[in-house]
């Protein structure tokens, strides 16, 4: 399902049919309430993977690769790489699953090894390992630790993600048992805001 | 339906009433001020909304049936020229819109005093969602040259335009007396059966002038409950 036809189907069910030319709930505001409800759907499947199997993982389906993102030099031996959202909040390094580097002539390497926040500041106490990339994420960014001159390269990452926000006519990266959690979740919220008493004035009333 | 029918139904009611007869130039002011009338009826009274609920009961777009009424009004949508400034001139016939479309995407019509926040809003920019406000010049849109540094959209409107003015022409016989002339006249512009809701109101008119309560009622009545 792409993200414009879940965006529509839910656009429906607020407005019990077609919306209007004049709606207030846009494309727009639909898709960006998508992006809190697929973290949601994320947090719930790690939840319950955790009840069923004992351990807490967030399922393959729920992940988005993307790829060619710029490497620039932060610090010394270290690198910045911009990511196209906040990764989600899920256990130690949930939110990022695997970090690679890519040459121009298509060669990949080896993934990248995680840090948690507590072994950002340990692992300076050790001694480098040799020929390993040592990665953390911090908000938007992702920091890559190295001798290696990694700049020369892009960035390959694999993110919990719900594919591309910035095209409704992309597929939408979460598994269909979840659709019915971001629907609920979505709908929730828009009939909140369609619920609020409007006043139609510029009189100066706070509307 | 000619306009010499409706002035034969309404000299005939009027008639039946022993009240007297219309001239055409009085059937001429008065069928005229039930032509808009009755589009005011169709398009929505503003006297008929309720606090929270801006709507008529009878309102253009309220459903199929309402609209097709309103159809003999409503041309192929047209291409708007907008100058740097977002400003569209009104068409010279137009009444209200319709809808209004950049490509098969729509424009939004936003209240004045919500302007600055549409125009900032991160959800929906107006560079990829373009909105216009109503001035008495015409349409202003947004994003503009002048405001945005972005030209504004190519903008099309499908538009409810004024109806003809109804007018009973005629050429005086022998003896003086006006006989209607088809080639001076306009007919009405509605379907058949919405010529009578116009005759009603007209009826209305003539009864207050004849101060003939028989003539008003009957006119309620159909207006009220249907033919």
């Amino acid at each position: 399902m792409t993200r414009l036809q879940l965006i529509r189907r839910i656009l429906r069910q607020v407005y019990g049919g077609m919306s209007s030319v004049d709606a207030n709930i846009t494309d727009g505001l639909v898709n960006n309430w998508l992006s809190d409800s697929i973290a949601f759907a994320a947090k719930k499947n790690y939840l319950e993977n955790g009840q069923i199997d004992g351990v807490n993982y967030v399922n393959n389906s729920f992940y988005t690769t993307f790829k060619n993102l710029a490497v620039t030099p932060y610090e010394q031996f270290s690198y910045q790489l911009t990511l196209p959202q906040i990764p989600v909040g899920l256990g130690n390094n949930q939110g990022v699953g695997t970090l690679q580097f890519a040459d121009s002539d298509g060669n990949i390497s080896d993934p990248a090894i995680p840090l948690s926040e507590n072994q950002v500041g340990y692992f300076r106490g050790l001694r480098p390992i040799p020929n390993k990339i040592l990665y953390y994420s911090e908000g938007t960014f992702l920091y890559a630790l190295s001798t290696l001159q990694l700049d020369q390269y892009t960035g390959k990452v694999r993110m919990v993600s719900g594919g591309d926000a910035t095209d409704l006519n992309s597929i939408i990266n979460v598994p269909p048992d979840y659709f019915p959690d971001i629907t609920e979740y979505i709908s929730k919220q828009l009939s909140f805001e369609r619920a609020q008493q409007k006043t139609p004035t510029d009189d100066g009333s706070d509307s | 339906m000619t306009v010499d029918f409706l002035y034969r139904l309404i000299q005939y009611v009027a008639n039946q009433f022993q009240r007297g007869n219309i001239g055409p130039a009085r059937f001429n002011l008065i069928i005229e001020q039930a032509n808009i009338s009755f589009l005011d009826y169709l398009l929505g009274q503003l006297q008929q909304y309720s606090y929270g609920s801006p709507a008529s009961r009878v309102q253009f777009g309220v459903n199929e049936t309402a609209r097709q009424r309103l159809t003999p009004l409503i041309d192929p949508v047209i291409a708007l020229t907008i100058d740097g400034t977002g400003l569209a001139p009104y068409p010279d016939d137009f009444q209200q819109v319709d809808a209004m479309y950049a490509g098969i995407n729509r424009i939004r019509f936003v209240p004045q005093h919500k302007l600055p926040s549409y125009r900032t809003d991160p959800i929906d920019p107006v560079a990829t969602n373009p909105i216009y406000i109503l001035e008495s010049g015409g349409f202003r849109f947004y994003p503009n040259l002048t405001d945005d540094g972005i030209a504004s959209p190519v903008a099309t409107l499908s538009y409810v335009k004024t109806p003809p003015t109804i007018f009973w022409g005629s050429t005086p016989d022998a003896q003086g007396r006006p006989v209607y002339n088809p080639a001076g006249s306009t007919d009405p512009i509605w379907y058949p059966t919405d010529c009578l809701e116009v005759a009603s109101r007209a009826l209305k008119m003539v009864g207050v002038n004849l101060s003939a309560p028989e003539i008003s009622q009957y006119a309620d009545g159909i207006i009220k409950q249907g033919q």
